[in-house]
């Protein structure tokens, strides 16, 4: 099934353009979907991932809902699902 | 607990009288920048005051971190009386001010009374010396750091200075130091028009006595920012616009829609494709500030950052960066806050049907500034004028709305209700949890406590003085208490404490729950407000009850 996976920042960076559609079995996760892109482009691992967990400072969502929401990085994802990766979100000044 | 020391030097501007008095207590209590000016402006502006007038009070303020080599420090605090909210409101800027100020040997410096001429008022530790400049009227503010520097050698860095929106009193006209920092929000560069002070230098070797603790920790985090490669030291905010869009919202042509289909052409790799140099505050190594220049117009400004990109980018149907980069050269030069600018330009926008047009938005900045045409209008601000204009209110007691959507992010929405200072995402910053996933973005149920915790957090980091970008990223709890030498449960009661005051003062005003309001509709609003009176032992109604009031004036 295709998932659309799009990156932002530094990621987008690791990956090199910002959406990658990407085949995965039917039941993956989206853990399964970002470490499998990140074998292609192993930094986006290293950004993303400390110790098998989502960085504290990283985001990823599932059709725009945070993963820390749902299961994690076990959250499933289904075909045409939209998945996100971003950096810490700061607000600041004018 | 740390607290900042020095004296408190009044200034009034109307008899030029100086005074100097102790405030040990109050410092002690408050800690310093937004916590004591907040304290002596409950005490000292007359709850009847008019913003524009002689009793309005500014008081400009450090914290003790100022007299520290720790990144995340380069900032001041500005409190007043503002004309654009009519409540007791700070702001906060960066650059370079802060060491030159604390060189003067005072904490806080309050600027009273009305003059009959054009002032620039010279502070050193040896005195105050008072400058006619009827030559500098209507002088944008590279013109005064030009003028200041031939005449006395004061950089920008000595400096705070008002545009021509300040003298002609706009009511978000801003108060600008380093040239292109802002203490944008709520109007006070209007106060200090009204008072007719043009320009205010600091110089001086005098820093009082200060000891701080646990001086190691300030070296971690200096270290730490020097070493980071978070993209916010690329990219500065704007790194946010393209997320926020696709993912949560970034509010377009006047916040009818919640996407725009120009974010990636004004977002943060457009703008890092004019920055031509770092920047930053003074003595930070994060370096997060954005001078960009456009190399076929020779434009040259710092910014825009990401509140900038909204106001006078999507929420203007304004697509290109560059046109947003003038915007913001124009408001700096002009001296005017680039958010409630740019929403009140996007609702003339949205009244005569014109977004897109950046060669009008250009011209109706310049209109505001001067208070010429249509600009006179404008200068009022939202709230006043939405109902001429026949467009929605899209301002929070008085305070036109920023970026970050309470309708996407509700906790958010919470908070801008509630806040003190109106619609100001730097109040709470409860969106930064809801865009981390650490709390659910949906509705409010619940989220007082996170939006209190918030507002109490951000009191303190106001009062210290700390960055917002170093608290979280290098400044969490526990580092909060070996900076202050204080339990941390302390800490956030001085941050209370102060948004108590703050409320008080506004209470006195005849602010009440009534104001507790925003322009579009949140699940279990009503309830949650009140969870959020309940939880602040405050009145159903929302107001201060006088006994929690006099508690915190038994702290004098």
């Amino acid at each position: 099934m295709a998932i659309t996976c799009d990156f932002y920042g530094p990621l987008r960076e690791a990956v090199g353009r910002k959406t990658i559609t990407h085949d995965v079995s039917t039941d993956a996760t989206v853990g399964d979907v970002l470490e499998s892109i990140a074998v292609d482009h192993p930094e986006l691992g290293e950004l993303l991932f400390s110790d098998g967990d989502l960085r504290e400072t990283m985001n990823v969502s599932v059709n725009s809902r945070h993963v820390r929401l749902q299961d994690g990085l076990e959250t499933p994802v289904e075909d045409g699902d939209t998945v996100r990766a971003y950096p810490p979100a700061e607000g600041g000044s004018t | 607990m740390l607290h900042a020391t020095g004296s408190l030097l009044t200034i009034d501007v109307g008899d030029r009288s100086v005074t100097t008095t102790d405030i040990d207590d109050e410092l002690a209590a408050f800690i310093g920048g937004r916590g004591v000016a907040t304290k002596l402006a409950h005490d000292r502006i007359p709850f009847d005051a008019d913003p524009l007038g002689a009793d309005n009070r500014l008081y400009f303020a450090s914290g003790p971190l100022q007299q520290s080599n720790m990144s995340f420090t380069g900032r001041m605090s500005l409190t007043g009386l503002s004309p654009l909210t009519d409540g007791l409101l700070s702001s906060n800027a960066g650059g370079y001010l802060s060491r030159n100020f604390v060189a003067t040997g005072h904490s806080v410096v309050e600027i009273v009374g009305e003059s009959d001429e054009l002032l620039a008022i010279h502070v050193t530790d040896e005195g105050v010396e008072f400058e006619p400049v009827p030559e500098l009227e209507d002088a944008g503010v590279p013109a005064v750091t030009d003028a200041m520097n031939d005449r006395h050698g004061l950089e920008s860095e000595h400096l705070v200075t008002i545009g021509p929106a300040g003298e002609r009193v706009v009511r978000f006209a801003s108060v600008m130091t380093y040239d292109e920092r802002a203490f944008g929000r709520g109007g006070l560069g209007a106060v200090m028009g009204a008072k007719s002070v043009k320009c205010i230098s600091f110089d001086g070797d005098s820093a009082p006595a200060l000891e701080l603790p646990n001086e190691d920790l300030h070296m971690e985090v200096h270290r730490e920012a020097a070493t980071s490669d978070d993209i916010m030291r690329r990219q500065g905010t704007t790194n946010l616009t393209e997320f926020l869009n696709d993912e949560f919202s970034l509010p377009t042509r006047y916040y009818s829609e919640l996407e725009f289909e120009g974010a990636a052409d004004i977002g943060g790799n457009a703008v890092e494709e004019k920055k031509y140099e770092k920047a930053a505050c003074s003595v930070c190594a994060f370096a997060c500030k954005l001078p960009t220049r456009d190399e076929e117009t020779g434009l040259e400004t710092e910014g825009p950052e990401f509140e900038t990109v909204f106001s006078f980018g999507s929420n203007c149907g304004v697509d290109d960066v560059v046109d947003v980069m003038k915007s913001n050269e124009l408001c700096d030069r002009y001296g005017m806050d680039t958010i409630s600018c740019g929403v009140t330009v996007a609702a003339y926008l949205a009244a005569n049907d014109e977004f897109g047009n950046a060669e009008l938005v250009h011209d109706l900045v310049e209109q505001i500034a001067f208070r010429e045409g249509d600009g006179d209008l404008l200068a009022e601000g939202v709230a006043r004028i939405h109902d001429e204009l026949g467009v929605e209110n899209w301002a929070i007691k008085g305070l036109e709305h920023a970026a970050h959507d309470g309708r996407v992010v509700q906790g958010q929405g919470l908070s801008y209700a509630v806040a003190n200072r109106g619609g100001d995402h730097m109040y709470s910053t409860t969106m930064i949890p809801e865009y981390h996933g650490k709390i659910d973005p949906e509705g409010t149920a619940g989220k007082a406590e996170h939006v209190i915790r918030n507002e109490n957090l951000n009191a303190l980091r106001d009062s210290g003085i700390i960055c917002q970008f170093g608290v979280g990223r290098a400044v969490e709890d526990d580092r909060f208490e070996r900076l202050f030498d204080a339990d941390f449960q302390d800490l956030l009661s001085v941050g209370s404490r102060v948004v108590e005051l703050e409320r008080h003062f506004n209470n006195q005003r005849g602010f009440d729950g009534e104001d507790d309001w925003v322009p579009y509709d949140l699940p279990d609003l009503e309830s949650s407000l009140q969870e959020y009176y309940d939880e602040r032992g405050w009145n159903d109604d929302g107001t201060v009850p006088a006994d929690r009031v006099d508690a915190i004036a038994g702290s004098d």
